[in-house]
């Protein structure tokens, strides 16, 4: 082979990339994102397609608690039917870490409707999706319809999510918005969250 | 009469060449916990000495070290797990040369030790501690080193730990 320097003195440089990675990887995602100021070379490692698909599907199998709290309701009139509005704060709890809560983040939902639920780590809220481990919030396709369920299925060999949404397509004559609607049609799309949704980086 | 002797059980071993020169006679059962050498000995190539350019005789002892003691005729439970925990007591450059050589000797359970020992060691500790353990100098600007801080700026609120060790 060619010569190769002979820098005896170990060095964490000197690691192949796919250790280093393995190595970060062990790490909590904030502090993953911190190291990104150590040098260069960290930052193109943690910021690397690859690393971000060694995270997501770490994470994945890392035993983990999604807490979920409502709160700050507001009502039109005393005998409504729901609060108009709410704010819904997400934390986690990493299991086999540390134990502690980390807030990720809250949102506000407007309206009586919505969709709310927490799927293969992903959490819905009015068409938006949140992939808790990366941070990252999506905007789902807008359709006039109403939802009745998402449903997800995390594919490891892409890292990438697919998502089945089903909606009301087609109602019977005496319909209205929210209650009493007759529904003569369900249609459904898919959708596709490659990467597991990316790290927030670059 | 070749298939009467071959079912006595025979010990075969190898001998081992350290970047530095230094040869290691191994028994061939244990030798095998390194899929590189596994694959070697499979294809036949392990009739004479192996060559292993990429580590160093310290490392290697420790390495052979590391395999005696999980080989699957040696020690029990919890011999292994008092070996491992001072295993990974071993100075972070000695971790980081083994880790190197677990990596090329495709050794799992050795790199699955000392990856974790790695992690352990930095765990929550701020860029700047994490430079001086590794010995890393930045190659950022102050200003590059900002902007990246304010991507994501959720990510360097509270403390962290600045001590080294």
């Amino acid at each position: 082979m060619a010569s190769t320097s002979m820098e005896v003195n170990s060095n964490i440089m000197a690691l192949p990339s796919e250790v280093l990675m393995d190595i970060l990887s062990r790490l909590s995602l904030k502090h993953v994102h911190q190291l990104q100021t150590v040098s260069k070379l960290w930052l193109t490692t943690i910021s690397s397609p690859h690393f971000r698909r060694l995270y997501n599907m770490k994470s994945m199998t890392r035993p983990r608690a999604l807490v979920v709290k409502e709160s700050d309701h507001t009502y039109s009139r005393p005998s409504g039917i729901g609060p108009l509005s709410r704010i819904i704060n997400i934390s986690t709890m990493d299991l086999a870490g540390d134990n502690k809560i980390q807030k990720v983040f809250s949102f506000k939902i407007i309206g009586r409707e919505y969709s709310f639920c927490l799927s293969s780590n992903l959490i819905f809220f009015n068409r938006k999706v949140c992939n808790p481990t990366t941070r990252e919030v999506i905007d789902l396709p807008n359709s006039s319809n109403p939802s009745f369920s998402f449903d997800v299925g995390y594919i490891p060999s892409t890292n990438s999510y697919t998502i089945v949404h089903l909606y009301g397509a087609k109602y019977g004559p005496n319909y209205t918005y929210n209650y009493g609607r007759v529904v003569l049609e369900i249609g459904f799309e898919t959708l596709t969250l490659t990467h597991g949704g990316p790290i927030p980086s670059s | 009469m070749a298939e009467a002797s071959s079912s006595i059980t025979e010990k075969f071993f190898l001998t081992l060449k350290s970047s530095d020169g230094d040869e290691f006679v191994l028994e061939e059962s244990i030798a095998i916990q390194s899929i590189t050498i596994k694959n070697m000995v499979e294809d036949g190539c392990s009739s004479s000495v192996i060559p292993l350019s990429k580590v160093d005789t310290e490392t290697l002892i420790k390495v052979i070290e590391y395999m005696k003691m999980h080989s699957s005729t040696s020690s029990n439970e919890e011999e292994i797990e008092n070996f491992d925990k001072k295993f990974v007591s071993n100075s972070i450059n000695t971790i980081l040369n083994i880790l190197e050589a677990a990596n090329f000797l495709d050794i799992n359970n050795l790199l699955e030790l000392c990856a974790e020992a790695v992690a352990n060691r930095i765990k929550n500790k701020t860029p700047e501690a994490v430079r001086k353990i590794f010995n890393i100098t930045s190659d950022f600007t102050p200003e590059e080193e900002a902007e990246i801080r304010n991507e994501t700026p959720w990510a360097f609120e509270g403390n962290l730990d600045h001590s080294l060790d």
